[in-house]
């Protein structure tokens, strides 16, 4: 996971350089303050000793020779600085010579110290680096019988630095430990924040293999949750919209090994009268029947795909609601009809049919001639309260079929051999299907048959 | 005279078959559901060979298989299903044959040929235009007088006799006939028919772009 190792390391880089800094700064002020007082105790110690020599040397003669003095002071400092139980070395030097050093600093140096005291007799301290090693080093002056003498004092800091260095890996030792840690933490952290990434990969990878039930369900409410959601609404959407596809490719399908299936019957009857018409001898009487036979055969063929290109083709209509007026419907009816036995109308005198005008006739048509096969001689087409109805007195439908009979290619044993597909019922069903409702059907086997559309609810926006 | 049922409901094709069949010189009985067959069988009638639709109302097609096998009649079936579980049920059930329908009429006069023959079922004695063919004893006979034929001859007029009134190619007649199947060799097949309408008189005609018929009527 990408983007979560960038924000470990992130968070890594962001606490190592937070801690440097930190450390550094840490460092550099112990450093300072440590050296500080390192310098400050030295200048006391150097004050100390002044205090010490001058009370010691304070009774020497005033009129002693400038060398005589250099030496008897040289004496006693060298005591001083024996007797004394500081680690600390001790120096000495006239205005011309240096009289004592052990500390290995050069006496210049010292001088230069010296020369840095806030008054004559102060002592001033400083911080050194001689020979690979840290000093601190402190003089003073001090004036004895006309002459000036700088006494100072040095101190080692191997020790200080010694600490410091300790004190640095310590730093360093913590750092690392925090930053492993924080490094850690944030792993344990992202990897919780950042799972539903994980689980929107799985379930995009699922959908994308074609199972469209998988859902996140999160109960999140944070950027992530919100889009888990969507996620969610969208794997929805897309098998809602598969089913959609895939339910009408169904149908399709079916349409058509049906076709296929119903052609075979017409086929082989006019393969079988072509063949006798080409090798055999026939009479006129077996040729015209030859003939008859194709034609009609062949015309059945053609209605049957009519009819489906009817249903097929509507898939893709988008009916609009044209008002027709409804005297006039009722006048092509009646002439569409006119072979229909005991047909009758129960229209409205004045008003408009609310629907697809083409549509509903063939509909009407399509009932009224089923009840004429059925054997009804009375025939209704009744149009109120906007359901349109046609009621016969035909032999009815058995209950178990009522839902069969709205299938493609479904029959029922009565009409086998004759004129009908099977397709006319199915074909009304996608009409009213269409017109946003059901065509329904109420039948008492022996009494008649009543079939219905709802147009009401569907054109006043129910 | 075989004698074939025709069992089928859709008329178109019912009349067809009995029609072509008729012309071959078959004698046909048509049948257009189920119940009425039973009543037939049931009254005693009998017949050489039945061809039975699958899908029948009032019975199943199937369904038919039993009593036409106790009346002794071979089934050929004729269905628009070609699943192959439709067609082992129906000649594991003890039909004889299967076809497919669109058929061509060529393949299913053919079949019932080979059933009959398998049956014994197959005409004895033919006769057409005056001419008696014994295939018993392989003679013609043109009234009482014999007429003396080549083997080949006699296979020519025996294969046009039994599918008088359609044309057959020459390719196929010399196949039937000489085992044959070469082009430029159908000569023979022009010569020996010749041969035929010299000594039996028949009427064997020419049907172009097709080969030759043998137009006849019964008896």
């Amino acid at each position: 996971m990408k983007l979560r190792n960038r924000l470990i390391i992130g968070t890594v880089l962001i606490s190592a350089a937070a801690l440097t800094v930190c450390c550094t700064l840490l460092l550099r002020t112990s450093r300072a303050a440590l050296l500080q007082s390192a310098a400050d105790y030295t200048r006391q110690e150097a004050g100390q000793l002044i205090i010490r020599f001058s009370s010691r040397v304070g009774g020497m003669g005033e009129d002693l020779s400038p060398s005589m003095r250099d030496t008897a002071m040289q004496y006693y400092f060298v005591q001083e600085s024996v007797r004394s139980a500081s680690d600390s070395e001790y120096v000495l030097q006239s205005d011309t010579a240096v009289l004592y050093n052990n500390s290995g600093v050069d006496p210049s140096d010292l001088r230069t110290i010296a020369g840095t005291a806030a008054s004559g007799t102060d002592a001033a301290a400083s911080v050194l680096k001689t020979g690979g090693k840290m000093v601190a080093a402190a003089s003073a002056t001090f004036l004895s019988g006309g002459r000036s003498y700088v006494v100072s004092v040095v101190r080692d800091l191997s020790g200080i630095q010694a600490q410091l260095r300790g004190l640095a890996v310590k730093c360093i030792l913590i750092s690392s430990l925090i930053t492993l840690l924080a490094a850690a933490a944030a792993a344990v952290f992202l990897k919780r924040s950042l799972r539903p990434l994980d689980e929107l990969r799985e379930n995009a990878e699922a959908i994308a293999a074609g199972s469209y039930d998988r859902r996140i369900g999160t109960a999140r409410r944070d950027e992530l949750g919100i889009l888990a959601d969507s996620f969610d609404a969208m794997a929805g959407a897309v098998r809602g919209h598969i089913r959609e596809v895939e339910a009408a490719s169904e149908a399709r399908d079916l349409l058509l090994h049906a076709l296929a299936h119903e052609m075979r019957t017409p086929v082989t009857a006019i393969r079988g009268y072509a063949y006798a018409l080409q090798t055999a001898r026939l009479s006129q009487e077996q040729r015209t029947e030859a003939i008859g036979f194709i034609g009609s055969e062949s015309l059945r063929l053609s209605r049957l795909s009519e009819k489906l290109a009817g249903l097929v083709g509507l898939d893709h209509v988008s009916v609009s609601a044209s008002e027709t007026d409804l005297p006039a419907w009722k006048a092509h009816l009646a002439q569409l009809l006119k072979d229909i036995p005991g047909l009758s109308f129960d229209l409205p005198e004045k008003g408009t049919l609310a629907g697809d005008p083409d549509l509903l006739t063939m509909l009407v048509v399509n009932l009224c001639e089923n009840a004429a096969k059925a054997g009804a001689d009375r025939i209704e087409v009744r149009f109120r309260d906007g359901v349109l109805s046609v009621r016969d007195n035909g032999c009815g439908i058995p209950e178990d079929q009522l839902e069969l009979i709205m299938q493609p290619f479904y029959r029922g044993d009565a009409s086998r051999g004759s004129e009908g597909f099977g397709l006319g019922l199915a074909l009304c069903s996608r009409i009213a299907q269409v017109h946003g409702s059901r065509l329904t059907v109420h039948s008492v086997p022996g009494t008649g048959t009543e079939f219905s559309v709802d147009l009401y609810s569907s054109f006043t926006g129910s | 005279m075989s004698k074939i049922l025709v069992v089928e409901d859709e008329t178109a094709i019912n009349r067809m078959l009995c029609m072509n069949l008729d012309i071959v010189g078959y004698e046909t009985a048509a049948f257009f559901d189920g119940r009425q067959l039973l009543d037939y069988l049931a009254a005693g009638g009998r017949a050489d060979l039945a061809l039975v639709d699958v899908m029948l109302p009032k019975a199943d097609g199937f369904e038919l298989l039993e009593p036409l096998k106790n009346a002794g009649i071979p089934v050929i079936y004729l269905t628009a299903m070609g699943d192959l579980d439709s067609k082992l049920r129906g000649l594991t059930g003890g039909a004889e044959d299967y076809i497919v329908k669109p058929f061509e009429m060529l393949e299913l006069l053919v079949r019932i040929d080979k059933v009959l023959k398998r049956h014994g079922r197959a005409d004895g004695i033919i006769r057409l235009d005056g001419i008696t063919i014994d295939t018993g004893r392989r003679t013609v006979f043109r009234g009482g007088e014999n007429i003396s034929l080549t083997p080949m001859e006699y296979d020519l007029l025996l294969i046009l006799a039994r599918n008088r009134n359609l044309a057959m190619s020459r390719e196929r007649l010399l196949r039937e006939v000489w085992g044959t199947d070469f082009e430029g060799e159908t000569r023979t097949v022009d010569v020996h028919v010749a041969q035929l309408r010299k000594k039996t008189g028949l009427v064997i005609v020419s049907v172009p772009k097709i080969g030759y018929r043998l137009e006849a009527d019964q008896g």
